[in-house]
């Protein structure tokens, strides 16, 4: 009985130890597309003003 | 040993918070989250859809009666705002996170707290926008479209801007969301491409959100600064070009209604197999051309700019490029058919509207072929041709497939079976009475009637009258489709199996109906037998 509540520990921690990689996984990717967003929205704007100034004539 | 097999159950013993403050707006939950955008989607559609019955009550007849212009354009304005941000994305949204992480065997979303913060910025964000009606000075009223200089008379601009980045702030955490939880939290098993079509379209269509709302913020921001703090982004007078806030909006705006539209595709994808018995037709081309429809969306923007005098090469690039389009779309229709052909099947209420999904999608699709070609659309732009079209895609579109998805998946959400008999009568009332509201619009443009007025020559009263009785009909149907939402809700005695739908295969058909407020917290083990795509000979 004791042995069998082990096993069952030891899958669970696993499982936990899994989910916790993926949850990490899952914040790297999300602060990377983040960044990719914040990244398109500036140059949308940036772009806009180099063409203002004449950028597209050079 | 028994612990395992029963795990599932034992976490239903910590289910909802029973705080009502805490389940629901303290949420961590995606299939409450879910609710919750279905809720507030259902909501903006009926008022988006008031709005347009002021627009169809005004147009009854000729002339004058009922509203002021500037009233009239605040409703044309508000009712595009208010059923593209309010109603179709955010009931898609609602609809993927419902249905991902089961589809995928996760626990639930990556994030779960910004999924609660990405729904509760809607509210505010519509509370901002539709106060604009009561301003001083009066709500948008240059279409939804925001052209300057004529937005830049809108009195309340700021808050109409501030609204909309709210809005795009609340996509762009729903897509991030989207993206890491398909790419990080997939049960193990769960290949990419044994993922549903529904899936597919999700994933893309968040890398698109990513890409293109964001570029919205940019153009919306610079129309602030250019009315309050002295830039001239797109005033000619001060070196700048109203033509750039086109170009820059429909670089948005275009991707946007691929936004509005892969995840119907993907809806489709998963209901056709179902009630066909037979698995879909090419899944690998399914998803291939979902990737192509999503990469050509970038090509394609100026073909809303046709009449602004752009260069002849340019012209000739867009038209091509739209055309080109027609193609991957043409591959998902012809895979749809054929997933039929020689199906055993059945015409329950998510099959019917799928089904008219098809025909009436590809009428849109036919218009908009029309409208790609140049020389046509300098005589369709800007008329009713125009409108007739994109709410062929739009509504028989994508509106139908987020009804088809509600009636197919709402017994997994309820538990209940909704009401056969009245799922039916709404389906026969909304399509005959959509096609008497706008296939005469088609006609109203070749013959000349603009877009955006509230008074029109007489020649097009007939047309008008009809269409208009088309639109009050349609508007009706929508409570026979509120009626059996309550009722499956609240009051059906009728209750769903597991798998609800005799053909229905996939993850999200494991789990009990309704399905339990937590599930698969260990993951399930993956059977490519129980999945709709768990072998890759298609």
């Amino acid at each position: 009985m004791f042995d069998v509540m082990q096993l069952d520990m030891t899958k669970r921690n696993t499982l936990d130890s899994d989910q916790e990689a993926r949850r990490k996984g899952a914040r790297r990717t999300a602060m990377v597309v983040a960044a990719v967003a914040i990244g398109i929205f500036l140059f949308s704007i940036l772009q806009m003003v180099w063409l203002q100034h004449g950028g597209a004539a050079h | 040993m028994a612990h395992a097999a029963t795990h599932d159950h034992h976490d239903d013993h910590h289910g909802a918070p029973k705080n009502f403050f805490a389940r629901w707006c303290m949420s961590t939950n995606h299939k409450d989250i879910g609710t919750l955008y279905l809720i507030f989607s259902l909501v903006m559609f009926f008022i988006g859809g008031s709005f347009a019955m002021v627009i169809r009550a005004e147009l009854f007849k000729p002339g004058l009666q009922l509203v002021q212009p500037y009233f009239f354009n605040e409703m044309t304005t508000l009712h595009a705002l208010v059923m593209i941000f309010g109603a179709v994305m955010p009931a898609f949204v609602g609809l993927g996170n419902w249905m991902i992480p089961l589809m995928v065997g996760a626990p639930d979303m990556a994030l779960p707290r910004m999924n609660n913060l990405s729904f509760w910025i809607l509210p505010f964000a519509f509370t901002l926008l539709l106060s604009t009606l009561f301003m001083p000075g009066g709500g948008p009223a240059g279409g939804w479209t925001m052209y300057p200089p004529l937005s830049l008379q809108t009195g309340s601009l700021a808050y109409v801007v501030f609204a909309v980045h709210l809005m795009g702030i609340s996509s762009i955490m729903g897509a991030i969301n989207i993206i890491a939880t398909i790419l990080n939290m997939r049960a193990p098993g769960m290949d990419l491409l044994k993922m549903p079509v529904f899936v597919w379209s999700w994933l893309i269509t968040a890398f698109l959100l990513i890409a293109v709302m964001p570029v919205l913020a940019g153009a919306v921001t610079m129309l602030l600064t250019d009315k309050y703090f002295g830039t001239s982004f797109f005033n000619a007078a001060g070196g700048g070009d109203p033509i750039l806030f086109q170009h820059i909006f429909w670089f948005f705006g275009h991707p946007e209604v691929y936004i509005m539209i892969l995840p119907a595709f993907g809806i489709i994808s998963e209901i056709i197999p179902t009630f066909s018995r037979k698995p879909i037709f090419g899944y690998k081309a399914m998803v291939f051309a979902i990737a192509s429809i999503a990469f050509l969306s970038f090509i394609v923007w100026a073909h809303h700019m046709f009449a602004v005098g752009l260069p002849l090469g340019a012209e000739i690039f867009f038209m091509y490029a739209t055309m080109l389009i027609a193609v991957p779309t043409g591959v998902k229709v012809f895979n749809w058919v054929a997933t039929m052909w020689g199906g055993s099947m059945t015409f329950e209420t998510p099959m019917l509207f799928a089904v008219a999904f098809v025909i009436l999608f590809t009428i849109g699709g036919f218009s908009g072929l029309m409208l790609a070609l140049v020389p046509a659309d300098f005589q369709y732009h800007d008329t009713y041709f125009v409108v007739a079209h994109f709410h062929y895609v739009l509504v028989t579109g994508a509106i139908f497939a987020i009804i088809a998805a509600t009636y197919y998946w709402l017994p997994k959400w309820t538990g209940h079976m909704y009401s056969e008999f009245w799922g039916k009568m709404h389906f026969w009332n909304s399509v005959i009475w959509v096609n008497v509201l706008f296939f005469p619009q088609h006609f109203l443009g070749l013959a000349g009637m603009p877009r955006r007025i509230p008074d029109y020559n007489v020649a097009f009263a007939n047309f008008n009258m009809i269409s208009s009785i088309g639109g009050f009909l349609f508007g009706a149907s929508q409570l026979i489709f509120l009626g059996v939402l309550i009722h499956a809700v609240w009051f059906a005695k009728k209750k769903a199996t597991d798998r609800v739908w005799e053909g229905a295969k996939g993850l999200e058909w494991t789990v009990p109906s309704p399905a339990p407020f937590h599930t698969f917290d260990v993951p399930p083990v993956i059977h490519d037998d129980e999945l709709a795509h768990g072998h890759l000979e298609d």
